[in-house]
């Protein structure tokens, strides 16, 4: 091989060196450039120069970030998340105050509840003067009124049941109930 | 809450990492760390199932090239420590100062001479040989069809060759 001759092998073989050390070259080339390196000190020096680089590359460590990285960024979370819950309560409350008309009703529709269950209760005591017709009336009518309920929950978000049911019914009938029971 | 905080742990040290090496010091990977997880916060759930490690990726590349915008980085170096692991893992060795010191200069100089490689061959070259991504998912995660991304890994790799050979020539100590 010429001196020209050898220096452009040496060129393609370099050229080729890092896709060698990568498995990419087509078998053809792979098996060129093994033979070029069986007879070419500079080139072979260079392959091992390369696969040196590709270990320390590869040895480099991976880092441990930090906790304090972590925190800031939950912190900020945090942070989003109380906003947007205040912010929501403040869409809210808005709400109720553009319309009034919405505690009145759901005021009148827990009384209705109210009388309804009430009139249930006594039914579970014997007494004469409370019709069947009376109790189908009450039972019909608390039904209707905790469909109506459910429908305007699910409209304005309100809870009644936590908000009205719970302090204005279920609380008193357990005194009353376990004032019988003692 | 809870589900950020999961892929806070699962994802914040590969992203640190990068940007360790990307920018080069403790200071700028931690900034860049803690903007991506912010931006994760913000608009991860958008980005749902496996789509999540590529887009996170990219954010935190594009993280960093505004920090190499907006910053002069300083160039700081690893600590001995990590040389020590380095170290650890090659069989039969037992880490004396002498190999210590060894050891941090070529990192020393690997650092230096990853900063001086264009920006697309530096990301490729910390995705495939320090994060071990395979060539899939870093063709997917820069956009770059994977054969394009072959020749700047091979490019980068023989830059980084050319950079240290010269270093070396230049001070041989």
């Amino acid at each position: 091989m010429t001196p020209t001759e050898e220096t452009r092998a040496c060129i393609w073989v370099q050229e080729r060196l890092e896709a060698h050390l990568d498995g990419d070259l087509p078998v053809g080339e792979r098996a060129e450039l093994d033979r070029h390196l069986q007879q070419c000190a500079v080139c072979t020096r260079a392959m091992a120069q390369a696969r040196q680089v590709q270990e320390m590359l590869r040895a480099l460590p991976l880092q441990v970030c930090p906790d304090r990285v972590a925190e800031a960024a939950w912190n900020r979370a945090r942070q989003d998340l109380r906003v947007t819950r205040r912010h929501r309560l403040q869409i809210w409350l808005e709400d109720w105050r553009l319309h009034p008309w919405r505690p009145a009703l759901v005021a009148r529709a827990a009384r209705v509840l109210i009388v309804a269950t009430t009139l249930l209760i006594r039914h579970q005591e014997p007494r004469a003067e409370v019709s069947p017709a009376e109790l189908a009336r009450a039972e019909l009518q608390v039904r209707w009124t905790l469909g109506y309920l459910g429908q305007l929950s699910r409209r304005t978000g309100f809870t009644v049941r936590d908000q009205v049911l719970r302090v204005r019914v279920v609380e008193p009938l357990k005194k009353t109930m376990a004032a019988k029971a003692l | 809450m809870r589900r950020f905080k999961k892929l806070c742990s699962q994802h914040q040290h590969r992203v640190y990492t990068f940007a360790y090496y990307y920018l080069g010091n403790r200071e700028d990977a931690e900034d860049v760390t803690q903007e991506v997880l912010i931006r994760l916060w913000e608009r991860g759930q958008q980005v749902e199932g496996e789509g999540l490690p590529a887009w996170i990726t990219r954010v935190t590349r594009n993280a960093c090239l505004d920090a190499l915008r907006k910053r002069q980085s300083a160039r700081i170096l690893g600590g001995a420590a990590n040389n020590e692991e380095v170290l650890a893992r090659v069989p039969g060795t037992d880490p004396d100062p002498e190999q210590l010191a060894e050891v941090a200069e070529l990192r020393q100089r690997l650092n230096q001479a990853l900063a001086l490689l264009p920006e697309l061959q530096r990301s490729i070259l910390i995705l495939r040989e320090v994060q071990g991504r395979d060539y899939e998912e870093i063709s997917a995660t820069l956009d770059l069809p994977l054969n394009t991304m072959k020749v700047y890994l091979h490019r980068g790799r023989q830059r980084l060759r050319e950079i240290l050979k010269m270093s070396q020539e230049h001070d041989p100590n």
